[in-house]
């Protein structure tokens, strides 16, 4: 036994962990989707609470007219919700669309800011600083520039806010507007549903943990005026606020009915970038939450903390180190002499992992197809591969710019029409 | 006196050169033994493979033979043989009538195997078959009994068996393996399995060559210069401790003949030789070597002329059935062999007249679990009813050396040292001969003593390391096999469920909306009437 073959075994070890942690959360997931099936669809009880909904905008004017008018024509008394677009630094037509919007609804609570390079242009969460300074709302509601949430969405969001003071923040669901494009788009509608069904549902069914998505969710104000607002460093703000609200004391609940539709990265190069920016965001909100790992009064988050760790610096190391033994094995640069697994085992292994995602699928209309099997099936040999790829890179960079004492750019998801 | 003995000696070798010499001589334009018809070859059943064993089963008793599908026979075909198999796969009635014509006006001998066709051989009609469906059944036969031989039909002959014959056990009763009526042997069940082989190989024999003695051979096939050697070395001490005598199936290798791993090897050969070990020589496929015969009749002259250079003299021939048939001829020095075994071969056999070389020597091939499922009824083992060769792959580490040795020796198996046989091999100049357990090359004996010679130690051969934790994982293996296939079961019922609940949910959304659709539609009509 050499240190390649004890390093093979730890990866071995925690390879084989995580994915039956998964399996459980797929099954903790599907629990929780009969039993949000059997129960009625959340209602207001009494006075509807004043909402704010926030919608943080950077040159989005491909899509903004969209969100704005799906956001006006939400199932919500009017006057018992506004609506907060702030223009950040855009240099398209953004705000000239806005302002359109905005003087053809003169009875509705919409407000633009419009921000240039000195108050603004520094992020999604410093524009929703900006945004929060003007609102009124008890409840604060985000939504990105590219989203077009059901009628419902708000409703429902707020229902389940409204009757449970436990909750710091409810999360909806996000679907993927295009994902009959292209494969890819194919790809990150699977990975979406299956993510939301799997983290989102199963940890909620679970563990009652959930993390904020970045959009389609509702906190209540007290949070943020607590917090001090957003981190403005923070590139993956939602995990960071989530991190924050279960410190509080308060849950994250997922609630699936609440749906909003949003559109995804339609080529490789800016699903790269924007997937590079989650996982530099994500390791940022790691390595300054780490030491919650063993602090007692953490408890809530330290399941999170773990899932964080194992999936971008564990299980990614596992993985590289396992792949870079295997082929400097082949290339005779190392010798390890472990017996390892069967190749029978690994295919069955690759069957669960296919069929396990499918049942993520089965919730969705439409969904529940023989292609989206044989999907899945190249997904693994696919886009799980550039997964491992992105976040190779992402943890990189982030150290890297760490290293150069840099902060990180907040990368803008490029829009398509339609 | 001593002037009498050598001559008594010289005498004897005289002779026994004269049958080896008889046998070799052989042309493939001499009449052929045996006329074999055959119905169908019966693939997807138990019989598809019958044609290949009856085959091996000839050639073992070096019988040349001429095979003829029952469609494609032609009146008169049958007079130039005295003795012809009739092998019946399949209960199909028989359309050829030439051949009923000649089976009812011939006079030889026939061996009848397999379905009776009602009036094709009348002689046959009065006895009463039965036949019985999915039975384990026991062979016993020369004192020697084989249990639980699964046959997916069996046929007996309703009569009692007579006394030393061979027999089918079906439960308690025992049925004659075969019957004699007149010119005509009925054998009503055979598969290719190797009792039932064995069993029918003792009635050819006493057909075919009533007189030739029977020996049994143990032969460890496939050893090339990368199988485990020390193992190799390790096997020929317990044997030759034991007072076991073998052989060594070679693998013919004709490259790197020159580097000293192949040096290694022949010293192993050299080795085994002087453990009582004989050497003998796989039959190389064609299509691995090359797709010239004359080219693999070059390489083959050449290794074997290395061979012998390097002290080690092949004795014999272990081939398949197919390739025994197929290039014999054209292979030389292939053809030069006067001896080997032959086992059945796993693919389809080709019809038509078999032009073999007849091996003096032949022995036909079973495996050692048969040797180990054969019960005999007295102390020693002694042979089988036809010549045979046990085929025991290279022991995988000791205690498997170990119980295969106790197995030899507590069954008292009667085996025979390959070169108390007389073999005889032509290589260009020389003829290797072997008999009385000396070999001869061009009439002079040659010494088996070992002597060691140092090789390059740079060239050792290297054992791949063990894998370290393998019963660990082998277990985890299973373990999590387990486990996953549980996972997949539960997860595909999670499937099947949500189908259900799928179909439920959107089947419902789907009227409503065609409700929704018809009420707009309905709705649009009344606006539109004036």
């Amino acid at each position: 036994m050499n240190v390649f073959d004890y390093l093979m075994i730890v990866n071995i070890i925690l390879i084989w962990s995580l994915l039956f942690v998964n399996i459980v959360l797929i099954i903790g997931g599907y629990i929780y989707y009969l039993k949000v099936e059997k129960e009625p669809s959340p209602e207001v009880v009494g006075e509807h609470p004043f909402v704010s909904i926030m919608v943080p905008a950077h040159n989005e004017g491909v899509v903004i007219v969209k969100t704005v008018e799906a956001l006006l024509a939400l199932v919500y008394p009017n006057d018992r919700y506004e609506i907060i677009v702030i223009n950040d630094n855009s240099s398209d037509n953004s705000a000239e669309l806005l302002k359109e919007i905005q003087e053809s609804n003169p009875t509705r609570n919409l407000a633009i800011i419009n921000t240039d390079n000195i108050t603004g242009g520094k992020g999604k969460s410093n524009a929703l600083n900006i945004g929060y300074q003007q609102s009124r709302g008890e409840y604060i509601a985000i939504y990105d520039a590219d989203n077009t949430p059901e009628h419902k969405a708000l409703s429902y969001l707020v229902a389940e806010l409204k009757a449970d003071d436990s909750l710091g923040a409810v999360i909806g669901k996000f679907r993927t507007r295009n994902k009959e494009v292209n494969l890819l788009t194919r790809f990150i509608n699977i990975e979406t549903l299956s993510f939301q069904w799997m983290a989102q549902a199963g940890r909620w069914q679970l563990m009652k943990l959930c993390t904020i998505p970045g959009t389609n969710f509702i906190l209540r104000k007290t949070i943020i005026d607590a917090i001090g607002g957003w981190d403005v460093k923070a590139v993956a703000e939602d995990t960071e606020i989530s991190f924050r609200i279960y410190l509080m004391g308060y849950k994250i609940k997922f609630q699936p009915k609440a749906v909003t539709w949003e559109q995804e990265p339609q080529t490789l190069g800016v699903w790269f970038r924007q997937r590079t920016r989650w996982v530099k965001g994500n390791v940022y909100v790691l390595i300054k939450n780490i030491g919650f790992l063993v602090d007692p009064k953490a408890k809530k988050i330290r399941f999170d903390i773990f899932y964080f760790l194992s999936t971008y610096f564990l299980l990614l190391t596992a993985l590289v180190v396992s792949d870079v033994i295997f082929f400097m094995n082949i290339a005779g640069l190392v010798s390890t002499s472990i017996k390892g697994f069967s190749n029978l085992l690994w295919f069955t292994a690759f069957v669960m992992f296919v069929i396990g995602v499918f049942i993520s699928l089965t919730t969705e209309k439409g969904e529940m197809s023989v292609s989206n099997l044989f999907i899945i099936a190249l997904m693994y040999v696919t886009y799980c591969q550039l997964w491992i790829i992105v976040t190779v890179y992402g943890v990189f960079q982030y150290f890297k710019d760490r290293i150069k004492k840099q902060d990180s750019k907040w990368y803008k998801t490029e829009r398509y029409q339609g | 006196m001593k002037q009498i003995i050598s001559i008594f000696l010289t005498l004897i070798l005289f002779f026994s050169q004269m049958s080896v010499f008889h046998a070799a001589d052989k042309s493939p334009d001499e009449p052929k033994n045996v006329l074999v018809i055959y119905d169908q070859l019966a693939m997807g059943t138990q019989y598809s493979n019958n044609l290949n064993a009856l085959e091996a089963l000839l050639s073992s008793l070096s019988q040349t033979m001429e095979v003829v599908s029952m469609t494609e026979y032609q009146q008169g075909g049958m007079q130039r043989y005295a003795k012809a198999i009739i092998l019946k796969n399949t209960e199909n009635a028989i359309a050829n009538d030439a051949l009923k014509f000649d089976v009812l006006n011939y006079t030889g001998e026939i061996l009848y195997i397999g379905y009776l066709t009602p009036g094709f051989l009348p002689k046959l009609g009065g006895l009463d078959v039965t036949g019985q469906m999915g039975q384990g059944i026991t062979l016993n036969f020369s004192q020697k009994k084989i249990n639980s031989v699964w046959v997916d039909e069996c046929r007996v002959i309703n009569q009692n068996p007579q006394s030393n014959e061979a027999t089918i056990e079906v439960g308690n009763t025992s049925y004659p393996f075969s019957v004699t009526i007149g010119n005509i042997i009925f054998v009503p069940t055979f598969t290719e399995d190797d009792g039932f082989q064995i069993c029918l190989g003792g009635v050819l024999k006493n057909w075919l060559t009533p007189k030739e003695s029977q020996h049994m051979l143990l032969l460890i096939p496939d050893i090339y210069p990368f199988s485990d050697l020390n193992m190799v070395i390790e096997m020929s001490d317990a044997f030759y401790a034991n007072g076991i005598p073998f052989a060594l199936g070679v693998v013919p290798f004709d490259d790197n003949m020159d580097y000293p791993s192949m040096e290694r090897f022949y010293q192993v050969l050299r080795y085994v030789q002087s453990r009582n070990g004989s050497i003998l020589i796989h039959r190389p496929s064609p299509d691995t070597v090359s797709d010239s015969n004359t080219a693999l009749s070059e390489k083959m002259y050449m290794l074997m002329n290395t061979m012998v250079k390097n002290g080690i003299y092949p004795l014999g021939m272990v081939t398949t059935e197919d390739l025994f048939f197929e290039d014999i001829n054209t292979v030389n020095p292939l053809s030069l062999f006067s001896s080997g075994t032959i086992s059945k071969n796993q693919v389809g056999t080709v019809t038509g007249v078999k032009k073999s070389w007849v091996l003096n020597q032949g022995s036909l091939e079973i495996d050692f679990e048969t040797v180990k499922n054969t019960n005999s009824q007295t102390r020693n083992f002694g042979n089988y009813p036809i010549s045979t060769t046990i085929v025991l792959p290279l022991p995988t580490d000791d205690t498997a050396l170990g119980s295969t040795v106790e197995m030899i020796s507590n069954k008292w198996l009667s085996l025979t040292d390959y070169k108390d046989l007389n073999n005889q091999w032509v290589i260009g100049q020389n003829t290797i001969s072997s008999g009385s357990g000396r070999i001869t090359v061009s009439g002079s004996p040659v010494s088996l003593v070992f002597n060691e010679e140092s090789i390059d130690a740079n060239y050792a051969y290297q054992k791949p390391p063990d894998y370290s934790l393998e019963k660990t994982f082998n277990a985890g293996n299973r373990f999590l096999l387990l486990v996953v296939g549980i996972i997949i079961i539960l997860f595909a019922s999670i499937v099947l469920f949500s189908r259900r609940v799928y179909l439920n949910k959107f089947r419902r959304i789907v009227k409503t909306d065609e409700k929704k659709d018809a009420d707009n539609n309905l709705k649009d009509k009344e606006n539109k009437t004036p």
